[in-house]
């Protein structure tokens, strides 16, 4: 398991949030998010459970309007603008891929999103990476000869992505009786490679090609034409727009690895968009994950009529 | 012999004092163009890398060797890793311990370590404006400094060396 360096994050915060994070002395392998509101207290998730940090004395610390901008600019590197389009999308990558989510006003030009303003809250969410934790589902999803069209199913904050992450490395990487074969990743919100001034910060394997903050419909036919990879992968599949692209790369002999947000099968399933793609006998495995003892856990494996393996 | 040899050296100090002021002209319109420079690369970086401000100052650094290079190297590394204080007061800070020595008159030099406080805010339009804005100001100093250097680097020349003798003169 890749161990978070402490000053990384500590450093993305206002003076008076850092001292206290470097107080806390926290184990950064068990944190999974700080979330600042403005006028309320700092909220982490930590070790499974929730905790807030404390100024001097007991109170929690309430953070404020000026804690806000200063972590803004620190994880920006002053430099907002160059994040417009994250923006807009809610959240900004930094370095070791963790992702910044921001809410505030939102500033519309006509229907489109512009940008934000106001910012009043700001959550950090710590990129984890556990190879291995794939190791389970990986002899139904890839044989020496031969690789599944594969779905990841769970609920948010189940561990989804980050299996994902492993399954690409795996495929990528091989192992001593299977070949490894190029998988191409369409990582639209930076978050599979955690990408950051074009660098992957996490280990996506030797044979992966990555296309950083590109929308995954054209990202898919981009890789397709340039890249020829065996494998593509993608985040949260589920738009309209995704359906054209997810036929293209059936069609050309691609298979593909993706995940859908749904707490069972069935639930992803009754959703226009994969009840479609079941009747096109798409996907040859469904992998259901559920968080309730612990993220990633494997709640069942099933071939493409929905049976259990 | 003694006497002689006293005179040679007043004459030799006073062209000395000429040249010195004639090149510290030099300098400056050297360290000017070097700064509209600095600013094109920036204002490049921003436009098509869309380049945050640690990056663009980080990759202008490279193309930049000596004082600027140095400077610029710092305002990115401690962007980057920021221990506090506003972008204008990192830049401000920079500029004093990197860009001190630099031979600029006093407008100029206001105008070389105030490019920080005016970036960082808004979008990447504003940031680019800012850069046109500061670029325009640099081309017009650098431009009204060539239009007078040549008159004045003669005239600090003449006036060492003349002052030099009009000194040999009265101490003979």
């Amino acid at each position: 398991m890749r161990t978070i360096e402490a000053s990384q994050i500590q450093d993305l915060f206002a003076g008076n949030i850092r001292r206290l994070l470097i107080e806390a002395e926290l184990d950064y392998d068990k944190l999974y998010e700080i979330r600042m509101r403005a006028g309320r207290p700092l909220f982490l998730t930590y070790g499974g459970g929730e905790c807030f940090l404390r100024g001097r004395g007991s109170a929690p610390y309430l953070v404020t309007g000026e804690d806000l901008k200063e972590t803004l600019e620190y994880v920006s590197g002053y430099s907002l603008y160059a994040y417009e389009d994250e923006i807009r999308q809610g959240y900004l990558s930094v370095q070791g891929g963790h992702r910044v989510g921001v809410t505030g006003k939102v500033i519309l030009d006509g229907d489109r999103i512009k940008g934000m303003k106001y910012i009043s809250c700001i959550n950090l969410r710590i990129a984890h990476e556990i190879p291995g934790c794939a190791d389970k589902v990986m002899p139904y999803v890839r044989t020496k000869d031969w690789t599944a069209h594969t779905l990841i199913i769970s609920p948010p904050r189940c561990g989804k992505t980050t299996m994902l992450r492993d399954i690409i490395r795996q495929l990528s990487n091989g192992n001593r009786n299977i070949p490894g074969i190029t998988v191409g990743v369409v990582d639209e919100r930076s978050e599979l490679a955690g990408c950051y001034q074009g660098i992957p910060q996490n280990d996506l394997g030797i044979r992966t090609d990555i296309l950083d903050s590109c929308p995954k419909a054209e990202g898919m036919q981009m890789l397709i034409r340039s890249m020829s990879p065996a494998v593509i992968a993608v985040d949260e599949l589920g738009k309209e727009e995704d359906f054209k692209a997810v036929e293209s790369v059936i069609h050309c002999g691609c298979k593909l690895i993706a995940t859908a947000h749904g707490n069972s099968l069935e639930d992803v399933l009754g959703t226009p968009f994969f009840s479609r793609l079941r009747e096109m006998k798409v996907f040859e495995r469904y992998i259901v994950l559920g968080g309730e003892k612990r993220a990633g856990t494997v709640k069942g494996i099933f071939d493409g009529k929905g049976d259990p393996c | 012999m003694l006497r002689m040899a006293g005179i040679i050296l007043i004459l030799l100090a006073g062209a000395g004092m000429g040249y010195a002021g004639s090149r510290e002209l030099t300098m400056r319109e050297k360290n000017l163009r070097q700064f509209l420079q600095l600013i094109i690369y920036l204002r490049g970086e921003i436009r098509c890398g869309c380049a945050s401000l640690p990056e663009g100052f980080r990759e202008t650094a490279d193309r930049f060797s000596g004082v600027y290079g140095e400077f610029l190297g710092e305002v990115s590394q401690r962007l980057g890793n920021p221990a506090g204080g506003s972008m204008g007061e990192i830049y401000r800070q920079c500029a004093e311990a990197k860009l001190k020595r630099l031979e600029l008159s006093r407008e100029e030099r206001e105008l070389v370590w105030s490019l920080g406080g005016r970036l960082g805010y808004l979008d990447r339009e504003m940031q680019l404006r800012q850069l046109e804005l500061c670029e325009e100001e640099t081309r017009r100093r650098l431009e009204d400094l060539r239009k007078e250097m040549p008159d004045k680097k003669k005239i600090y020349q003449s006036l060492g060396v003349l002052g030099g003798i009009l000194l040999a003169v009265l101490l003979w």
